[in-house]
């Protein structure tokens, strides 16, 4: 072979070499994982608010297994018979996709849909989501097929919503109100949207005196025990509240940035095989484990 | 579970900031008054009192990702976790307490501009809104004017060197416009 010709190969396969590097691509990583889904057989799925995207972590060793883009500031994570629901923060709608990621469809009349979309839950059972409009000040409720389910839960008496879960057991809703201007509360109503009950925030004893629960209620689940964990954003922990009463049984966690600890955490789920709770520590970017964290006595 | 401390509260203004008006801007006021941030309901610190990584959780709780008002970060190119080094946390840019005055005779906006830094034991007062120097010499702060935004032009890239982000930046760069157009504060002021 002439000299020019091997040169020309030789560039060629440097060229294939080099963008056969440049196509395996960077992995892409959690910047700001905020909410969490129901564990899965698939695995657990996060919203990543500051990435764009959705991450499916594997289930036992939470490594990232598959993620894809979604619409600006993704906030609640739902999945169902196969679609992963998105609410999609600062384009006000919920969109829907298959598990790889091609857009279906989205809820309602889709973008302002919701002035601004924040945790979402499913109740499996009634084949409807729940999403927390924060600014609208109530839970709306759709159909699985992306139509308003007709009515709204909460309507006049949340004032900031931040997320929300459902108890498949009670069949009761439970929502994370921030409360400004008033007290913090998680309130809890019935499917069809009649209220039943508050868990506050504050109680007050004694002369002076205001004891606080929680401060920054955000994500919320249940153990079908009759106990709710509960995040507070501003505490860095995890309560644990009967979730009649509201009493606090127990912590989880502790403020800080150091391993294991939380810095702006923002919800929680259990993963029902194990009994593990895991936490979406959204500052330092990571899923906290706590081994049996969801089992109580 | 934390009980209220609202004596020391009560007490600690008269003790620490004499003379010192208090106003808070309106959305801090009416939301819960000094216990918005020094909460009584379950705050970031035991005391009552907050420094930089209590700051930052209170700052976040409200202000972070799906937190209840407009969401805003820290600026930390660096990746670096609040109470590092080099953390650049919303107490180098902002006075929680108060809009401030600056060395132009004005009143500074969006609460930009400190008067002590917090890392200063005892404090010194300074007389204008500064910006602090997280990244550079600690301590070091610099006079900041932003009076107005609508325009969007001098404000943040003034030519005099007291823009919110010429303090610290060349202003070589998009001279004259508005950074936050681009610079979006929810993402700690990254390029898009
Ligand atoms: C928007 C949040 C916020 C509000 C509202 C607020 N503060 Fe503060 N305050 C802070 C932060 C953050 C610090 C600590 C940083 C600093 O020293 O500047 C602080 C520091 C202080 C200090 C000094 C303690 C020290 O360590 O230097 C006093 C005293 C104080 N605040 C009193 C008040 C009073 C009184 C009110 C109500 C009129 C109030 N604050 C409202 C955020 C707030
Ligand atoms: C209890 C919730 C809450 C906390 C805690 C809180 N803020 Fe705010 N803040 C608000 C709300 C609500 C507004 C007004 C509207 C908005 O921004 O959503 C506001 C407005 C602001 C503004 C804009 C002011 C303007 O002129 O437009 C700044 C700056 C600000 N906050 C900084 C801070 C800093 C710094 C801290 C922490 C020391 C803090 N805030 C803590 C709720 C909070
Ligand atoms: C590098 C300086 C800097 C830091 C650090 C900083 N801010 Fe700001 N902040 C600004 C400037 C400049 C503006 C005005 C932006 C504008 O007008 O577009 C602003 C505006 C705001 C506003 C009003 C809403 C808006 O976007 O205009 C809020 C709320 C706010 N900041 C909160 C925070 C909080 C909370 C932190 C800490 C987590 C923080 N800031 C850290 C410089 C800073
Ligand atoms: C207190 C000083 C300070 C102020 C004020 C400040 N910055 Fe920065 N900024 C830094 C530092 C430090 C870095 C890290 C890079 C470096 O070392 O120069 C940086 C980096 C950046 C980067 C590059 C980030 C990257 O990773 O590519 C952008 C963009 C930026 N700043 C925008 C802004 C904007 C917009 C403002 C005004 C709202 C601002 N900065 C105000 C200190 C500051
Ligand atoms: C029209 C959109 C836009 C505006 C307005 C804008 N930037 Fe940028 N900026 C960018 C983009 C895009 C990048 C990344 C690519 C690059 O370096 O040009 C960037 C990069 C930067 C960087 C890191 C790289 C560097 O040049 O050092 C800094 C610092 C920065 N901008 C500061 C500012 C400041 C300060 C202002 C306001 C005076 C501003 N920017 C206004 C779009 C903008």
């Amino acid at each position: 072979m002439k000299l020019p010709l091997r040169l020309l190969l030789l560039v060629g396969c440097c060229l294939i070499l080099f963008s056969c590097a440049g196509n395996d691509d960077v992995k892409p990583q959690m910047q700001s994982p905020v909410r969490l889904s129901a564990v899965t057989t698939d695995g657990l799925w996060v919203a990543d608010h500051l990435a764009n995207r959705v991450f499916l972590l594997d289930r036992q060793s939470l490594e990232i297994r598959d993620s894809f883009p979604v619409g600006p500031r993704p906030a609640g994570v739902v999945v169902a018979s196969g679609r992963v629901f998105v609410a999609e923060q600062n384009a006000g709608r919920v969109s829907v996709y298959n598990l790889s990621g091609t857009p279906l469809f989205r809820l309602g009349q889709g973008d302002n849909e919701f002035l601004r979309p924040n945790g979402m839950a499913l109740n499996a059972a009634s084949g409807l989501v729940y999403i927390a409009d924060l600014k609208a000040g109530k839970i709306r409720v759709f159909t699985l097929n992306g139509t308003d389910a007709g009515f709204a839960i909460g309507s006049g008496e949340l004032n900031a919503p931040t997320a929300v879960t459902f108890d498949p057991d009670r069949r009761e809703i439970l929502v994370s109100d921030f409360g400004v201007p008033d007290a913090p509360q998680v309130r809890v109503y019935a499917e069809d949207g009649t209220f039943l009950r508050s868990l506050p925030g504050t109680v007050s004893s004694g002369m002076l005196g205001v004891t606080s629960i929680f401060s920054a209620p955000q994500g919320l689940t249940v153990d079908g025990k009759g106990h709710l964990f509960l995040v507070d954003s501003l505490l860095g922990q995890v309560l644990v509240l009967d979730e009649l009463t509201g009493e606090l049984l127990k912590t989880v966690g502790r403020t800080g940035t150091g391993n294991g600890e939380l810095f702006l955490p923002l919800d929680v789920t259990i993963d029902p095989g194990s009994g593990d709770l895991l936490v979406a520590n959204s500052k330092p970017a990571r899923i906290e484990v706590y081994r049996q964290g969801g089992v109580m006595p | 579970m934390k009980t209220s401390r609202m004596i020391l509260l009560l007490v600690l203004p008269f003790m620490l900031l004499p003379l010192r008006a208090e106003a808070l801007i309106a959305a801090h006021q009416n939301y819960n008054g000094c216990d918005t941030c020094h909460s009584l309901h379950g705050s970031a610190s035991d005391t009552g009192l907050l420094d930089e990584l209590s700051t930052e959780a209170t700052c976040l709780a409200c202000h972070g990702p799906l937190g209840i008002a407009t969401e805003a970060a820290a600026h930390n190119p660096n990746n670096l976790l609040p109470g590092e080094v080099g953390y650049i946390t919303c107490l180098e840019c902002h006075n929680p307490h108060d809009n401030r005055t600056n060395s132009k005779g004005g009143t500074n906006i969006r609460l930009i501009g400190i008067e002590y830094d917090y890392n200063d034991n005892p404090a010194t007062w300074y007389p204008d809104a500064a910006i602090r120097e997280e990244n550079k010499v600690l301590g070091v702060v610099k006079g900041v004017v932003f009076e107005s935004d609508s325009d969007g032009t001098a404000d943040f890239n003034r030519g005099d060197g007291l823009g919110a982000c010429e303090i610290c930046h060349d202003p070589n760069h998009r001279q004259n416009r508005d950074c936050t157009r681009c610079h979006d504060h929810a993402t700690g002021f990254m390029p898009p």
